[in-house]
């Protein structure tokens, strides 16, 4: 506690910034790879509802992965 | 069993969407939520022209409450989400938490009893007008390709993960924020309306029945209204606070400067 | 075999229901132990709001999920 380890200054100084800006981008990276996944499923041919399945999990850690750079936490 | 009811009373039973739709009032330009909004645009006005006809130091009642309304949006939301830039635009946020609020307390008057918040063409616009003075608030500080790359790009990323994340960076700002604000206004006011019908026309669709066990009920529906009522106050102004401090808080992010 | 009881219209709003009960009691429980910790030891607050908001995402990760595919699925 005497040194913040995760010191780091975060894009939103205010906590309903951060909290629109974690589900936001959680939405967003859920909702844009979904549908890149679907379209990858389409038009390759793959078994019925993996590219979409995969196409969210990818989102979702991508999302995740950017709310901890953006708000340095 | 409530199908019988209805026959027998003629009241609109079950709320639809029909019933958001008033009648037109003199042909099909004036309808009543036009005149709603006159009439909100109007109140605002005069409010803040009459109590700031003759500031004096030692502040009026009226002139209390129009410095107190300002006061709370320039420290409580702009200064807070944009810092000392947001004294400058501490004025259109007072005026558009203002007119959000007025609106939606539109829902629970008496004589006016929707919101015109509960048509999403009406949230459509406000959002829009935040949308697009965000980008060009940062289009104009930054130029247009810094910003762009400032939106999109992290720092201190590897190369390959910026596949990754450029397209859920570019629709959480371009597309999620604006629509996001619309939404959640508009559904907040559809919902508070369709429930307040609910309990007062089913109140009445009980009252109207034969047991006396089911009229007895009733009184639980209306009670039900009035609790509802009380809470659609609360969501009225707090979706107008919610509203301006995210419009704050995305124009603080076009402000600001690279890490 | 005779059908004995059948549920029509969309069922995916049943399966979005029953999939946001977890995520809720989990969101809770997260800021239950942040706003714990940061009443017992308040100089730790700055230090748990990595965990608070890595947290909160993984698990709303989750409800989010049901959400999409709640009005996605036909």
């Amino acid at each position: 506690m005497g040194d913040d380890l995760h010191s780091g200054k975060s894009d939103e100084h205010s906590s309903e910034g951060a909290a629109g800006a974690v589900v936001g981008y959680l939405l967003a990276g859920i909702l844009a790879w979904g549908f890149l996944g679907w379209l990858a499923e389409r038009f390759l041919g793959l078994p019925n509802g993996l590219g979409v399945a995969a196409g969210m999990i990818l989102g979702a850690a991508g999302a995740i992965y950017l709310i901890m750079k953006r708000l340095s936490a | 069993m409530s199908r019988e009811l209805v026959a027998a009373e003629g009241l609109p039973w079950p709320p639809s969407v029909g019933d958001f739709y008033p009648p037109e009032l003199a042909g099909p330009w004036v309808t009543k939520f036009g005149l709603m909004v006159w009439l909100a645009v109007a109140l605002i006005i005069i409010f803040f022209m009459v109590t700031y006809r003759n500031p004096k130091l030692v502040p009026t009642k009226g002139q209390w409450m129009a410095e107190s309304v300002y006061g709370l949006v320039r420290d409580n939301i702009a200064r807070e989400q944009m810092g000392k830039d947001g004294i400058r635009f501490a004025p259109y946020f007072t005026v558009l938490f203002c007119f959000i609020a007025v609106t939606n307390l539109f829902g629970v008057t008496p004589l006016l009893q929707i919101s015109p918040n509960s048509h999403i063409a009406f949230p459509i616009v406000l959002a829009a007008i935040t949308f697009f003075m965000y980008i060009y608030i940062g289009v104009r500080k930054h130029g247009f390709g810094r910003y762009i790359k400032q939106s999109l790009i992290i720092p201190g990323v590897p190369w390959p993960m910026h596949v990754l994340l450029i397209p859920i960076e570019f629709l959480q700002t371009f597309i999620n924020r604006p629509v996001t604000l619309a939404v959640r206004l508009f559904a907040n006011m559809f919902a508070g309306h369709l429930i307040l019908l609910v309990f007062t026309v089913g109140g009445f669709v009980l009252l109207a029945s034969d047991n006396i066990l089911i009229q007895a009920t009733s009184v639980f529906a209306f009670l039900m209204a009035i609790v509802m009522a009380f809470f659609e106050v609360l969501v009225s102004l707090l979706q107008a606070y919610v509203f301006v401090t995210l419009s704050a808080n995305y124009i603080g992010s076009s402000l600001a400067d690279e890490h | 075999m005779d059908v004995l009881a059948a549920i029509n219209g969309n069922v995916n709003t049943i399966g979005y229901g029953l999939a946001a009960v977890g995520p809720a009691i989990g969101v809770a429980l997260i800021f239950v132990a942040y706003i714990n910790s940061s009443a017992r030891q308040p100089e730790s607050a700055g230090y748990n709001r990595t965990w608070l908001v890595l947290g909160f995402a993984l698990v709303e990760a989750l409800a989010l999920f049901g959400l999409v595919l709640a009005f996605a699925v036909n």
